[in-house]
């Protein structure tokens, strides 16, 4: 099964998503702030990141740096609101695969993870 | 000007147009959104709905108000007050999707009429249910799912509550900064129950500057946040029981 890590602060978000990717048939990570998703990064193995970028602790964009540099074959989805569109940018220059605005539509959501997955 | 808070959206990379609308405006009862491009109003309007009253400058990036204003005819049936924001001498431009009346540039007082005039005439159908939230989002996530529903109306309760007192909080403190960060961390739960005005109060704290004088807006937003859980209380008793 493969396997996905949330890390968002927003618990309904959340708590949405992991519905929703659990009901696709993902094994769901969650991690609510940068610190536990850089811990929970070094203990484990993921097929897929979706970060949000406004993160206590520790940014996303910290978190992406991490990421990208040191699990640089793990796809990362930037979780975001549409009135971010310099931050995005600033996350597609950094590598992110693709972005999903919140709160996401749940077909939208799926068609992005599994199209990220296969590539 | 009686009734619920109206709302303005302005689409234009003039600030000082912005604050002077907003100094105009009474923000008890007129909030006004400022918005750097006409896709950036696009996606506004897609998540959030009409506004009482759209303004588009008239060479907005990237599509220009006229192109805007097309694709949200065309897309989005939509059908809200639009001004045009320019500084050309005429009163009015056409436009294949009819005549839109000017705006001028460095206003003056009779412009602040017409913006006044407008939003007092509230043509718009805001859609403005006698609920505060609606479930429609939630269900069709879950696809009915009723377990998770009254998961995720706990979780609004119990996490919402958190984070506005503590946004309460940081504003009594100065700690401007991070009351943007909380109001942006729960603009997608009032969206998730698709309540506008918590979600357009939360957008404006998380991303226009907060300062002293937002005080009205943080009560509003509190005020959203209270009627929807007297709500859930009413509708769903069970998950304010007591065990």
């Amino acid at each position: 099964m493969q396997r996905i890590l949330i890390i968002e602060d927003n618990p309904m978000v959340t708590r949405s998503l992991e519905f929703k990717l659990k009901k696709d048939g993902y094994e769901v990570v969650v991690a609510e702030d940068g610190r536990k998703a850089i811990k929970v990064l070094d203990e484990e193995t993921f097929d897929l990141i979706l970060t949000d970028l406004m993160l206590p602790f520790v940014t996303g964009t910290q978190i992406i740096e991490h990421i990208k540099n040191k699990y640089p074959k793990i796809p990362v989805i930037v979780l975001s609101t549409s009135t971010q569109e310099d931050i995005i940018t600033d996350a597609f220059k950094m590598g992110v695969d693709d972005f999903i605005t919140k709160p996401f539509s749940p077909s939208e959501l799926s068609l992005r993870v599994k199209r990220t997955l296969s590539k | 000007m009686n009734g619920a808070l109206k709302h303005i959206l302005f689409a234009t990379t003039d600030l000082d147009a912005v604050t002077a609308l907003t100094n105009y405006l009474n923000a008890d009862e007129v909030t006004v959104t400022n918005i750097a491009s006409g896709m950036g109003a696009i996606q506004y309007i897609k998540q959030t709905g009409a506004a009482d009253l759209l303004i588009l400058e008239e060479h907005i990036k990237p599509l220009g108000a006229i192109q805007t204003i097309h694709y949200l005819k065309d897309n989005l049936n939509y059908t809200g007050e639009i001004l045009i924001f320019s500084d050309a001498d005429d009163t009015h431009i056409d436009t294949d999707d009819g005549s839109f009346q000017i705006l001028k540039t460095g206003f003056e007082k009779a412009d602040f009429d017409m913006v006044l005039q407008i939003i007092s005439e509230n043509k718009v159908d805001t859609k403005i249910d006698d609920k505060p939230y609606s479930l429609s989002y939630l269900s069709n996530l879950s696809d009915g799912d009723t377990d998770f529903i009254c998961e995720s109306l706990k979780i609004f309760n119990e996490s919402v509550g958190i984070r506005i007192h503590e946004i309460e909080n940081l504003f009594e403190a100065g700690s401007y900064k991070e009351v943007s960060n909380l109001a942006h961390n729960i603009k997608p739960s009032f969206e998730m129950l698709e309540n506008k005005l918590g979600s357009i109060i939360c957008d404006q704290l998380a991303h226009s500057e907060v300062d002293a004088t937002k005080a009205k807006q943080i009560e509003l937003l509190k005020n959203e946040y209270l009627k929807v859980q007297d709500s859930l209380k009413q509708d769903f008793p069970d998950l304010y029981k007591i065990v």
